[in-house]
Parts: structure tokens; C-alpha cells; sequence
């Protein structure tokens, strides 16, 4: 239920802040059947997910991804596993920040939607969360 | 390493050779040499020296194949010379760190002894003797650290992190090479952590001899222990060998025969030969005899599967195949299978049982694939046994005619045609779909029953990239009437929000049967439907012009209470509160002229209308004859969601209708 919570704030502050960019366009359209699959999906795997973020395996990328930053916290075993998920979720990512300017039509917004989770996306991370920063570099919260 | 002994052996030997005993116990001797060569190897600026009873070699800039070294150095305090003996026994040598060294070279064997200990449990022992044929040259490895190889190992290749190398080489001056290395706890990894292994134990035997134009070799390695993960595959060490032998020459690295044996999935054979020049695999071929399907599937194939539908099978049967490799890439697959089957283990989306035939596929021949399927299940219905005639030339491939049963009917699939691109695939079909009885569908599908029969033409069904399109009309009988649907196109099919967008029209349905199908009361009378700019996501709709209304035509028309009841839910609750309250509660059955329904979704809401417009309102059931009624709709605009709510309440409640 906590993850749930924390992926509904993470994409209500986005899209509050996307409204804001939006400027007068405010009424942003975010109820679709494809945004609500895909989130449906990232909720999901988030239970999955947690427990790498927390062991800093997995990072949050700056450009609105999560990426396998630290190989050897996972053991050989499940690697490909982990890898799979990093990769389903990305798949995920990059279908929200499409759909979501899809469902507006405007879908030239993709990139500044991306931006905007990518920041959302860090700034609600847990304590203890690795995030990248605009450099680059990996930094825990 | 190596190649610095070599430099060191050289060096030592010019000592030995050239210089008189009387010479050495001389009080200072230098020698000097711009450029010392050898096979694979070269040393610049080499100076020896020798005074006081100290010897030191320098050597300015070694070479090894690629590998270059800056002032490799022999220093020995104390070189101890006797009459049959030079012995040091505390020098040491610089390479990139500096190793203590120890030597003695007995005069009357004329054998040569280096011991070199880079760490207290690490000791390399060269040694050296005359043979039957030349001199014989022996390296013992005891505890050697599998990190020294990286250097020789190509820089993509992940990084070696621990292993302890044991074992000996040797060279005898008949020019035959033997080795028989054991690695233990090796470990390796790359950056991302994808191409990785841990406690790695390896057996490895080679041998070597010269023959008339060319080397003869022959190696065996066996995996013993640990775990590697190569992204996507993930494998234990279970005595996986990999027995190889060929030769070698200044051109080319072939292997005659090889073979990997993998316990519990069955042996490979290879062959093949690498341009050293131009350093690619010019020939290879792999054959493999009736591999075990499962053990295949769980171990090689499900990782590389992951993601797809095939990403949890359960398979059965046997398969054989056979690869081979030319310059220009894949020349011949040949494929058998045997009674090969697989399944969608939990979510049952497809299945295929009893597969058996051949592919025999060529780069650049035409080849016919003859193989049988005995059956299959396709979203938990039943496909009949069906052949697969499949015509093969390179990368194009077609097929006449394929006709699966399923059901009581079947599909049958006309002049398909696909092409794979290094980049992208293209395939299209045409065919139809015919006798498969709606009753079955539906049972099997677990959609409400529905009666008639599904006989469908697909004019022409074309995927390019990932979006499939269906040129002309695409026709479904159903409910005594027509369904047509044109301009479909369905994309990212495969993707987490599918979309399909279309136009549809139905023309004719049986309104009885249609109510009673989705338990909506009972209507009598015949329905035309027009649905245009049909947008799916995710298989619900999002966008549509939807305009219901009675067909043209003479046709008994009557509509039962409970089916006003739920029309008027449909807009709204004031309307059917007005005829509870009406003496037409009194009545059962009802007749009508005509009725409609338009919906315009867009963002989520719904703009309705109905057969004709009244103050404030639309009609939505519009009387005639006695006892008549009209339903009237107030609600303009409803939220799609609340409707389907509302629908979804009105059919599940209806079981019992109410009538006051």
C-alpha cells in the first residue's frame, strides 16, 4: 500500500508541475486506460524493486530511468533477473511519458514529461536511495 | 611475463655462451647491445653488467607481441660463480614490480634453474636443459595469479579479479608444446556487471607438435566449479567440456574436430577455421543430435526469452540441429524436431503439441520446412492437427496456404509473406475465418454466449514495424446480423498499452437475441450501428462516434419493462422513476416505433443524443401503438466510467426484474 502511495504522489507532483509548464493548458488528461495499464504494471513490479533501490543495486537515473548500478550487491544468480526488471521497468517509463503526451496530443511533450519524473522520481526517493545527479554521478539520499 | 623471461633467458644465455669462464672472474665486464630480436619478442637497448660480483641486466624497452615493458631489470648482489655452478640465490627481477628471484645453472648438465616468488604462495619455476632435440624449457606454476594473464587478454573482455593458476608448460626443442593448468576460485567482471563469474575452477590440458606445413594441436578444458553469468544466460559449472583439435599456422587456426559436451542437455560437434590476419571466423560449423527440448529450453533459451510470451514454457520432445558459418555470415540451419511441444504454463495464451519435421534452411537457395503439428490450443480452445509448408530462400519466406482448425471451424491463413531485414521484419497475409460457431467462442472465451456463427475475410493483413493494419473489410456474422470493420489498424500490439483503431458497422442484429445475450431484458426488433474513430488503449475504448438506432424495414417491435427500466438507467435515474410511478407498471410488453442511442466519447465523457430531440431532453425509446412508451433522456453528458458502472449494474441486476 506504501509503494502504491509513493508512485500515485510521485506522478500527481508531476503532473502538477507539468500542468504549471503547461502554462494555461492546466487540464492535463491523465485517467486513460494506458496510462492506467501502465502504472497498473509499475505498481506491481515496485514491490519487486524496492528492496534493490534500498540496497542501492538499482539507482535512479537523471533522465527518468533506474538503472543496475551496483552489479555486485546482486548475486550472479539472480542477475539476469534483476537485469530484466530494470529493463521491464524502463520499457514502462518510457511508455508512461509517451502516453501521457499521447493522451494530451502533444506528443512533443514526451521529453519535458520525462524531465519532470526524472526529477519527481529523485526527489521523493527513500533515505538511503541512490539517485544520479545532474553530473552524473551517483549520490545517496 | 613471459615474454620478459624470454628477454631474461636470452640475455642470461648470451652470458653463459659468450663469455669465457676466465672472463667472469674478471674484476668488471659491460656488455652492450642496441637491439636483441627473437621470435615475437625484441629488447632495446640491453646492458649487462658485471662487477664486484654483482650482476645486473637492463633491458630499455622489452617487447612481447603487443605488450612493451620500460627498464626491465635483472639485479642479482651476490652471483655466485664456482667451477660447475653460477648460482644467485636473492636477486630480483623488475618487471612492473619487483619479483625476488633465485637461479642456479649447473655447467656440467648445463641446466638451467629460475625460481621466481612475485608473492610468498606464488612461485614460477622455469626450467631449463638440453633435450633430445634442442633445448627443453619447463614452467611449473604454483599458486600463479590468474590476474598476470589480463595483460595478454583482449581489453573488452571483463576484468579478472581473483584465481590461482597451477600447472606446468612446457616447450621441448623438437617443437612440441604441452600445458596442463588447473584455475581455482577465478573470478571475473565487467563494469555493468553483466558478463561475470564467480569461483570459477577449470581444467585445461593442451598439447601441441609441429607437422609438415603447420602445428597440430589439441586441448581439452573442462568447467569444474563455480557459477558465470554472460548477460542473458546464466550457468554452474556441471563438467561442461570442450574438447578441441586442429592446427595452426601463419594464416589460420582451424579446428578439425571439436565437440562441447554439456551434461543434461546433450553434446554439440564443431568445426570451423579463424583468419589470423584478419582476425575472423572464415568457417565454423555446430551440429547437435537430439537435444533435449526442456533441458535446451531452461538453460540456454528462457533467458534470452524473457520478456516475450515465450517467457515461461513448459516444452517437451527432442530437436537436432545443425549450423554453419561462412564469411559472409549464416550459409545453412538445418532443423529436426521431434514431437517438439510447448505451452504457455501459467496464463495458457497458446499452445502447440507434437511438432515434428524438418527446416532446411539455406542463405541463398530455395528450401521447403515440412513440418506437422498434431495440435495445439489457441487462448484455451482447441487447434485441430494441422502441416506448415513453409518456402524458404535466405531471409524471405512464404506459404500458400495454412488452415488451422479451431473450434468447430477454422482459420485459414492465404499467401503469407514475410521478410526479415538486418533492422526490421515485414510480413503480411490474407485468408478468413470460417464456421467457428459463436456459442463455442464465447463459452470458450468467457464472454456471455452469443449465438451465430464467426466467418470473417481479412483482405490483406500487413505488420510493419510494430503496428498491424487490415486493408478492407474485415466481416463477422453474428446475432442473425453483420458486423463489419474497416480501416483496422492495431499498434505496439505487444506493448503495455496496445491501441487498435477503427471503424465499425453493424447492420441487421437480432435485438432479441443481442438483450438476452447480455441480459438486458427482452427487446424484439432489428439494430443498425455505426461506430466511427474507434480508439482502443489497452483493449478499451477512449474515443469513438457511436450512433445506435432500429433498423429500416417492417419487423415486430416490442420492449419489455425491464428493458425501459434499463434503458432510462442508462441516462440518468429520472427517467425510470417516472414510470414506476406511471399506471404503465401495469404493462409488461410495450411497442415501440423506433429507438437510438448516440454516444461522442472524448476525454472521458460521453455526449449523448438520441432518435430525436425534445425540450431539455432526447428520445431515446420512441412509442407507437397501444399499450406505447417513450423513454426520454435528460443527462447530455454522462462520465464513461459512471456509464459502464451503470451498465455493468443494469445487466448483472437484471436477473430478477423488479416491477412495482
Amino acid at each position: 500500500m506504501k509503494t502504491f502511495r509513493l508512485f500515485e504522489i510521485v506522478l500527481l507532483l508531476a503532473l502538477l508541475s507539468l500542468a504549471s509548464h503547461a502554462g494555461a493548458q492546466a487540464n492535463l488528461e491523465i485517467n486513460t486506460p494506458g496510462i492506467a495499464a501502465i502504472q497498473a504494471s509499475m505498481q506491481k513490479r515496485h514491490a519487486e524493486l524496492a528492496p534493490l533501490y534500498a540496497s542501492g543495486a538499482v539507482g535512479l537515473t537523471r533522465d527518468g530511468n533506474v538503472q543496475l548500478r551496483d552489479p555486485s550487491a546482486v548475486p550472479l544468480p539472480q542477475r539476469a533477473a534483476v537485469n530484466g526488471l530494470v529493463a521491464a521497468e524502463n520499457q514502462d517509463r518510457a511508455a508512461l511519458y509517451r502516453e501521457i503526451a499521447r493522451a494530451n496530443n502533444r506528443p512533443e511533450w514526451e521529453g519535458d514529461i520525462r524531465n519532470t519524473f526524472a526529477q519527481r522520481w529523485i526527489d521523493r526517493a527513500q533515505p538511503g536511495w541512490y539517485y544520479q545527479t545532474a553530473a552524473g554521478a551517483w549520490a545517496r539520499k | 611475463m613471459r615474454a620478459a623471461r624470454r628477454v631474461f633467458l636470452f640475455v642470461f644465455a648470451v652470458l653463459l655462451q659468450v663469455v669465457p669462464a676466465t672472463a667472469l672472474r674478471a674484476q668488471h665486464i659491460t656488455l652492450l647491445a642496441d637491439e636483441v630480436t627473437g621470435a615475437g619478442f625484441s629488447a632495446q637497448g640491453v646492458r649487462a653488467e658485471f662487477a664486484n660480483g654483482a650482476l645486473t641486466i637492463q633491458v630499455g624497452t622489452a617487447r612481447a607481441g603487443e605488450q612493451t615493458w620500460k627498464n626491465v631489470r635483472l639485479d642479482c648482489a651476490a652471483l655466485k660463480l664456482e667451477r660447475a655452478r653460477i648460482a644467485c640465490d636473492d636477486g630480483a627481477f623488475m618487471l612492473t614490480e619487483k619479483i625476488p628471484l633465485s637461479l642456479n645453472y649447473a655447467a656440467d648438465k648445463r641446466v638451467l634453474d629460475v625460481a621466481l616468488k612475485p608473492a610468498p604462495d606464488e612461485t614460477w619455476r622455469l626450467d631449463w636443459r638440453p633435450g633430445k632435440r634442442g633445448n627443453d624449457l619447463t614452467v611449473r606454476i604454483d599458486g600463479g595469479r590468474w590476474q598476470r594473464a589480463a595483460v595478454w587478454l583482449p581489453p573488452d573482455l571483463p576484468k579478472i579479479g581473483a584465481g590461482v593458476v597451477n600447472g606446468e608448460i612446457g616447450y621441448s626443442g623438437a617443437g612440441r608444446i604441452h600445458a596442463k593448468l588447473a584455475l581455482a576460485n577465478g573470478a571475473f567482471a565487467d563494469k555493468s556487471g553483466l558478463r561475470a563469474g564467480e569461483k570459477v575452477g577449470v581444467a585445461l590440458a593442451l598439447q601441441a607438435e609441429p607437422a609438415a606445413q603447420h602445428l597440430r594441436w589439441r586441448a581439452e578444458l573442462a568447467w569444474n566449479a563455480g557459477e558465470v553469468f554472460w548477460q542473458p544466460v546464466y550457468l554452474k559449472a556441471a563438467n561442461q567440456q570442450l574438447s578441441l583439435a586442429g592446427t595452426l599456422d601463419a594464416t589460420t587456426l582451424r579446428v578439425v574436430l571439436g565437440g562441447l559436451r554439456f551434461p543434461g542437455v546433450g553434446d554439440i560437434e564443431l568445426s570451423g577455421a579463424y583468419d589470423l590476419a584478419a582476425n575472423q571466423l572464415t568457417q565454423a560449423r555446430a551440429q547437435a543430435r537430439a537435444i533435449a527440448v526442456p533441458a535446451l529450453y531452461e538453460s540456454i533459451l528462457k533467458p534470452f526469452l524473457a520478456g516475450t510470451v515465450f517467457a515461461d514454457l513448459r516444452t517437451d520432445g527432442r530437436i537436432s540441429a545443425a549450423v554453419a558459418l561462412g564469411c559472409k555470415g549464416l550459409q545453412s540451419v538445418d532443423v529436426h524436431l521431434e514431437r517438439v511441444s510447448f505451452e504457455d504454463k501459467l496464463e495458457r495464451r497458446f499452445a502447440l503439441f507434437d511438432v515434428s519435421g524438418i527446416v532446411p534452411w539455406r542463405a541463398d537457395a530455395q528450401t521447403q520446412a515440412v513440418v506437422i503439428v498434431k495440435g495445439g490450443e489457441l487462448l484455451k480452445m482447441p487447434v485441430g492437427a494441422f502441416a506448415l509448408p513453409l518456402n524458404m530462400h535466405g531471409m524471405r519466406f512464404d506459404l500458400k496456404h495454412l488452415r488451422v482448425p479451431l473450434l468447430d471451424g477454422a482459420i485459414d491463413v492465404r499467401d503469407f509473406v514475410a521478410r526479415v531485414g538486418e533492422k526490421s521484419a515485414y510480413w503480411q497475409f490474407g485468408g478468413e475465418v470460417g464456421g467457428i460457431s459463436m456459442d463455442k467462442l464465447t463459452a470458450a472465451l468467457g464472454l456471455p454466449v452469443m449465438h451465430g456463427t464467426l466467418a470473417a475475410t481479412l483482405p490483406m493483413v500487413r505488420h510493419v514495424k510494430s503496428s498491424l493494419r487490415v486493408d478492407g473489410a474485415l466481416n463477422i456474422k453474428v446475432f442473425d446480423g453483420t458486423v463489419q470493420a474497416n480501416n483496422l489498424v492495431l499498434l505496439d500490439i505487444f506493448g503495455r498499452a496496445p491501441r487498435v483503431q477503427a471503424d465499425v458497422s453493424m447492420q441487421n442484429l437480432d435485438l432479441e437475441l443481442l438483450a438476452r445475450t447480455f441480459s438486458f431484458g427482452n427487446i424484439t426488433g432489428r439494430l443498425d450501428a455505426r461506430v466511427t474513430g474507434l480508439e482502443l488503449v489497452n483493449w478499451q475504448p477512449v474515443k469513438f462516434d457511436a450512433r445506435v438506432a432500429s433498423s429500416h424495414g417492417e419487423y415486430p417491435r416490442t420492449i419489455s419493462q425491464t428493458a425501459v427500466q434499463n434503458i432510462s438507467a442508462l441516462g440518468g435515474p429520472g427517467a425510470a422513476s417516472t414510470i414506476q410511478r406511471s399506471v404503465l407498471r401495469f404493462f409488461d410488453q410495450f411497442g415501440y416505433e423506433k429507438l437510438g442511442w448516440n454516444c461522442k466519447l472524448q476525454s472521458g465523457v460521453c455526449e449523448m443524443s438520441g432518435v430525436e430531440d425534445r425540450a431539455q431532453g432526447y428520445v431515446l425509446v420512441k412509442g407507437r401503438g397501444i399499450p406505447s412508451i417513450t423513454v426520454i433522456g435528460y443527462n447530455r453528458q454522462v462520465n464513461w466510467r459512471e456509464l459502464l458502472d451503470r451498465i455493468r449494474r443494469v445487466t448483472e441486476g437484471n436477473v430478477k426484474p423488479i416491477v412495482k
